[in-house]
């Protein structure tokens, strides 16, 4: 009988009866494949691996993470709130060490979701990553946290969420945004004014393979994890870098996926996206469960690859390269730049976006004023306006409170949330004060929240 | 009125009934030869059998510890073990890879060959097994419970060129489960016990003909349902662990179909215990364990802890300490330390036993205790029931907590609310009612009967199972047990369709078996896997896959749940 080296945990939720609609990629099919892989495997016999059942999360471990316009009733389904509550279950198997890692292979994924969500985008309604983080944060005494996305799509949404927090790492490693969906996270996208080089962002090249991802792994990666000492590692593991994925061009192998893993030692592994529901998902999602356990995965292959397949050109070798010096630049200098040549010097940095939701079809223009404390990360201000093309048209706005503010950024965000629910003007008003767990909207929430 | 023979071969003693729907008409008990299991099974068979009523006697149907046995004391055959592995899992962690020979050639998860066989791989495998005298062989493929096909061609290349070769376990046919480790054991034990299951069959067969008997015999599965003796030939592995089965199903017939029950048996050293729901007793999820090994044997749900009416008493730094030894009997029936039944006869509850002898054997206890003999007792007797109440309070967690992989599923949670607690065994009089009160359940005592599990296993109803996986894009569909791959055609498929193939698949194997011919298929086939996926490809519909399980489901074909011991002579003249 074969034990594993390490204690792993799975938590299989593939809410085999739920689908966006029935010929999207985020459909019933999606996670059966590679069912039929891990438990034609056994993986799920192997002494030292523990399956774990989901667990359905409440409404107010949301809005920790996000503001749900117009309630986290409207914008969320049932599994929606087991797969942010299946990553939640992995946490706490690994943070009360029944387990030294963790993979939560549930769906649907997150990691487009932004704070302020409004829907569905690239798939996401709920940021299932952040939902947990700040369960973790909530629940354990853990401070500091490393994301590293590797899904081949820019995690905007987890950036979005920590934009501002120096003390959640996020490191996103995704197709280049001039090439795809969602056709963000340049190198420049470096974090808040409080939080200046931890969001870093690796944009790589199409075809980048194996080669360039471990590349990115050991020369990147690890010496910035190693100086930012977070307590726990969390790597959101899209799986559309796959060199089969219908929907990306990047060139990434089971054996690449799992080799990652094995230099990551992530404490929990999450799935995000992944449309190779046949030739890829399978072969990754049993890479990455043997690279935890620190079972042998070198007989892990796809009946198709061969060495040519995914052989990377010189050209992106070297761009990689560049972008990698880059940012460890941008990462040593990161306490000692002016930020005042990055973020202004005013009182307020403020910055404008267009967020386009694909698959609600709506379209968020935001406004953002962060404010730039010395004491703390500073409270924040969102006006939001709203597109639809659906549904009529909204306005809202969002008072912040982040989890570090000062006694002075509550007062004064407090103010102005008393002031905006005088003056109107918006169809939802909204607070999140992460400080003292307040979660209010104007008009009431229809719904309880605990 | 049909009359059933049924045997229960236990590690001591071997049982037998002669029963019908009114009752138990003859019973036995005679030791059991451990090295000739086949001379226990005669001798207690001879002491039921009642040639007068010969002409009504329908079936005779044995539990047996001999491959459970085999397997535990490794006293089997050497296998060769030919596997198609194909990438994945590195072969080095499959069980019995050291007799292991991987081939190339393999079969993808939608069951599509990705990579033929070499036949000349094949002959080179199988020649360096004969080399050492290795005859018997189990052939497994990863996914070949969803496509046959390679198993077989190794499986026809074998049989028409090497002649020496004695048997061929294939995976598909020994299990249709999902699962390339469980499967590789469960084909690999199958072959190691094969001789010897054959020679004991061969042996029944040949003493029954001997005395004119005809009736059909049937070998007892760990899943609770019977096979009959020429199937059982070719499924041998299948017919492990019979032995909490044969219980689990005894106290189903003297008791009844429980919508939520916990089922305890309560032995010397050990008790049992096993969970009912629905009527039905709870399976093992993915199969068997059975020395370490793990199965993809069908089995019924059975959990034991080391606490019983012989376990030994001691105290230990002032606290109590039951089981998990037994160091003999207990002393009032001559051993030398005290046990929970000790325990009961002190407190007056066991008759026949002096309980002068019970009082003096747990003075030292009580003494180290600093309370009087009586409070002793009491204690021994609470801390024993408390021990096996948590037991199954733990049992009814772990099944709850089961992973569920559709929103329903979360939504909607299986809850184990028990109703009722059934006992059996010795110690369960005293024992049960003290359980049930610490699970604010009923409770209900099956009858004290020794010889439940003869009565279990002549109950036992045959069964059998069909898997049928249809894939409409690939355009075929396949029945792993039957060893059937057939192609689709253009048809248009749909769920029930292959729920109908599974039914039919069900009553074909059924029928084609002697002594199952009183199964009313409309009643006893169940549905117990039900999947239907589209399958998308570039945002177009380009089919289904199905998987639809269908068995005859174990249970009693007879219910003792009013007969009392005695009555059966009223009527049976």
């Amino acid at each position: 009988m074969i034990i594993a080296p390490k204690k792993t945990g799975i938590l299989f939720f593939p809410a085999f009866d739920w689908a966006i609609s029935p010929d999207h990629p985020e459909r019933e099919e999606r996670l059966l494949y590679t069912r039929d892989q891990i438990f034609e495997e056994g993986l799920l016999d192997i002494e030292g691996i523990i399956e774990y059942p989901p667990r359905i999360t409440n409404y107010a471990n949301l809005l920790r993470a996000h503001i749900c316009v117009p309630g986290p009733e409207e914008i969320t389904t049932e599994s929606h709130l087991i797969s942010a509550g299946g990553c939640n279950v992995i946490a706490d198997a690994v943070l009360n060490k029944e387990i030294q890692s963790g993979f939560a292979i549930v769906r649907p994924p997150g990691h487009h979701a932004m704070r302020i969500t409004h829907g569905s985008r690239g798939f996401c309604n709920i940021n299932i990553e952040s939902v947990m983080v700040e369960y973790i944060r909530k629940k354990y005494n853990i401070k500091r946290i490393a994301i590293v996305d590797t899904d081949a799509h820019h995690a905007d949404g987890t950036q979005d969420i920590y934009y501002n927090d120096p003390d959640v790492l996020h490191i996103s490693i995704h197709q280049d945004g001039r090439t795809l969906f969602p056709g963000t996270g340049f190198i420049g996208e470096a974090g808040g004014p409080a939080a200046y080089g931890t969001t870093l962002n690796v944009p790589v090249p199409p075809h980048t393979s194996d080669e360039g991802l471990l590349y990115i792994m050991n020369n990147l990666v690890l010496p910035v994890l190693n100086e930012f000492k977070p307590e726990i590692v969390i790597n959101a593991a899209g799986q559309d870098n796959h060199y089969s994925d219908p929907l990306t061009n990047m060139n990434i192998s089971a054996r690449g996926y799992a080799k990652l893993n094995e230099l990551l030692k992530p404490d929990i592994v999450v799935l995000e996206g992944g449309y190779s529901i046949e030739g890829a998902l399978p072969y990754v999602n049993t890479g990455i469960i043997l690279a935890l356990a620190g079972l042998d995965y070198s007989h892990v292959l796809e009946p198709d690859l061969t060495a040519d397949k995914i052989k990377q050109s010189p050209k992106i070798t070297e761009d990689i390269k560049k972008t990698v010096d880059q940012l460890l630049l941008l990462f040593s200098n990161r306490t000692r730049i002016d930020l005042n040549k990055i973020f202004g010097k005013g009182e307020f940095y403020h910055r404008t976006r267009r967020i386009f939701y694909d698959t609600d079809n709506l379209l968020d223009e935001q406004k953002e004023q962060i404010y730039r404390c010395d004491n703390c990360s500073g409270y924040r201000l969102v006006h939001s306006w709203v597109n639809s093309f659906n549904k009529s048209n909204y306005t809202t706005y969002v008072v912040i409170i982040p989890r570090d503010a000062c006694p002075g950024c509550v007062k004064r965000a407090e103010e102005r949330w008393q002031e905006k629910q005088k003056s109107g003007g918006y169809d939802y008003i909204f607070l999140q004060d992460l400080v003292n767990e307040r979660y209010e909207r104007v008009p009431k929430y229809q719904v309880s929240l605990p | 009125m049909p009359l059933t023979i049924g045997i229960d071969v236990g590690g001591t003693n071997t049982d037998a009934v002669l029963v019908s729907a009114r009752g138990v008409h003859k019973k036995a008990k005679i030791p059991t030869i451990k090295d000739n299991l086949l001379q226990s099974v005669l001798e207690a068979l001879e002491a039921v059998y009642d040639p007068h009523s010969e002409k009504n006697l329908e079936r005779i149907c044995i539990s047996t510890t001999l491959t459970t046995n085999s397997i535990v004391e490794e006293n089997y055959d050497k296998v060769g073990l030919l596997c198609l592995p194909g990438p994945g899992l590195h072969p080095k962690y499959l069980p019995f890879h050291e007799s292991m020979e991987i081939l190339p050639g393999y079969v993808d998860h939608r069951g599509r060959i990705v990579k033929d066989l070499n036949p000349n791989t094949v002959r080179q495998a199988v020649e360096k097994f004969l080399k050492k005298d290795i005859k018997r062989f189990a052939v497994v493929g990863k996914f070949s419970n969803r496509n046959p096909e390679l198993e077989m061609k190794i499986h026809d290349l074998i049989i028409g060129e090497y002649s020496d070769v004695k048997h061929i376990s294939l995976g598909h046919r020994v299990t249709s489960r999902i699962g390339f480790p469980r499967r590789i054991a469960t084909a690999y034990l199958n072959a190691a016990v094969y001789r010897k299951h054959k020679e004991f069959a061969d042996a029944v067969e040949n003493a029954l003909g001997s005395k004119g008997i005809t009736a059909p015999v049937f070998i007892l599965k760990g899943d609770g349902g019977t096979i009959n003796l020429e199937a059982s030939r070719r499924l041998c592995v299948h017919t492990i662990l019979s032995g909490p089965a044969a219980s689990i199903m005894g106290q189903i017939t003297l008791t009844g179909e429980h919508p939520a029950a916990a089922l305890i048996d309560i032995g010397g050293t050990t008790t049992d215990i096993a969970i009912m729901l629905n009527g039905s007793p709870v399976f093992e999820r993915s199969g068997a364990e059975i020395s370490g090994y793990k199965t993809s044997v069908r089995a019924l749900y059975s959990r034991s802890i080391g606490i019983g009416g012989d376990s030994a008493v001691k105290v230990e730094n002032g606290v109590l300490q039951i089981g998990p030894h037994r160091e003999g009997p207990a002393v009032i029936f001559g051993g030398n330390t005290p046990t929970p039944t000790d325990a009961a006869a002190a407190l007056g509850k066991v008759p026949c036993a002096d309980p002068k002898v019970a009082k003096e054997a747990l003075k030292p206890l009580a003494d180290s205790l600093n309370v009087t003999i009586k409070k002793t007792a009491e204690l021994i007797i609470e801390e024993t029931a408390q021990s096996i109440a948590n037991a199954v309070k733990n049992i009814v967690v772990s099944l709850s907590n089961r992973p569920v992989y559709t929103v329903k599923e979360v939504l909607e949670p299986l809850v184990i609310e028990l109703q009722k607690l059934i006992g059996i065994g010795g110690p369960s009089p005293v024992l049960t009612p003290l359980v049930a009160e610490k699970l604010g359940i009923d409770y209900e005592i099956a009858p004290v009967h020794q010889v439940a599990n003869a009565v279990g296993a002549a109950a036992a109803r045959p069964t059998t199972v069909a898997t049928v996986h249809c894939d409409t894009s690939t355009g075929y569909y396949s029945i792993s047990e039957l060893g059937i791959k057939k192609e689709i055609g253009k048809k248009n498929w749909n769920i029930d369709k292959v729920t109908a193939i599974a039914k039919k698949a069900v009553e074909k194997r059924a029928r084609s078996r002697t002594g199952y011919q009183d199964i009313d298929f409309s009643r006893e086939v169940e549905i117990t896997t039900h999947e239907e996926f589209n399958v998308v490809r570039g945002f177009q519909t380009v089919g289904k896959i199905m998987e639809v399980k269908a068995q005859i489901k174990p249970g009693a074909v007879f219910s003792l749940t009013h007969w009392k011991e005695g009555e059966e002579n009223d009527h049976s003249s």
